[in-house]
């Protein structure tokens, strides 16, 4: 199966060409998961993005009270979670759960990423300007939310 | 045309999320995030579009039961 089609709808691969995408497409493994299944933990080491192939994932934070979780949004086909691990491998800021039998995923390694972006500086400026852009998307979403009345 | 919708909730209810859309939202329309249903109230474009995305704020409430 091509992963190109469901690349071109990633908004941190937006401007790469065919070409471009066919070498990131070469980095990514597929991995399927089930119902229930734990994808990573709210503070686990990162280093892998994940964009969702088919199914669907369950975004959650930790809450105050001891072991409970607040769902916070449910992800589909054509989603990415996990890209700030490209960045920094800092603590995952929540969990993803699987929660539908037979999800699909596919995979890519920070270390391979960085190497791509190494290798073809193209692909590197114009990844990292869109990461770069999808930061500051998430920031002013942070800033909105702290306006609003609690 | 993929809309990247943040979506912030009146209340401090949630702490806001962001999701891909395949259709603008608009106001009145109801979007389920996490586990239960919120209504729009407004939506912003703050940012210019880039490509085939497009980047919107949307507020929302929670539905009343």
């Amino acid at each position: 199966m091509s992963i190109i089609p469901l690349l071109k709808k990633v908004d941190i691969l937006n401007g790469l060409s065919e070409s471009q995408l066919e070498k990131v497409a070469e980095l990514c493994r597929e991995q399927t998961y089930n119902a229930g299944d734990l994808i990573f933990r709210e503070n686990d080491k990162s280093s892998e993005m994940y964009l969702i192939q088919d199914g669907h994932v369950e975004i959650t934070l930790n809450v105050p009270k001891p072991g409970t979780e607040k769902s916070i949004v449910t992800l589909g086909k054509g989603q990415i979670f996990g890209e700030m691990a490209l960045l920094d491998e800092g603590p995952r800021a929540a969990s993803a759960r699987c929660i539908a039998d037979g999800t699909r995923l596919w995979v890519a390694d920070r270390a391979d990423f960085i190497s791509l972006c190494e290798k073809d500086t193209r692909i590197g400026f114009i990844v990292m300007k869109n990461i770069a852009a999808d930061l500051a998307f998430k920031l002013r979403l942070i800033n909105l939310t702290r306006k609003e009345p609690g | 045309m993929i809309y990247k919708v943040s979506f912030v909730v009146q209340g401090g209810g949630h702490p806001g999320a962001i999701q891909n859309m395949e259709k603008r939202p608009k106001e009145g329309d109801r979007v389920k995030l996490g586990d239960k249903f919120y209504e729009i109230v407004e939506v912003l474009e703050i940012i210019p579009s880039r490509g085939e995305f497009s980047y919107l704020h949307a507020t929302c409430r929670p539905v009343e039961k």
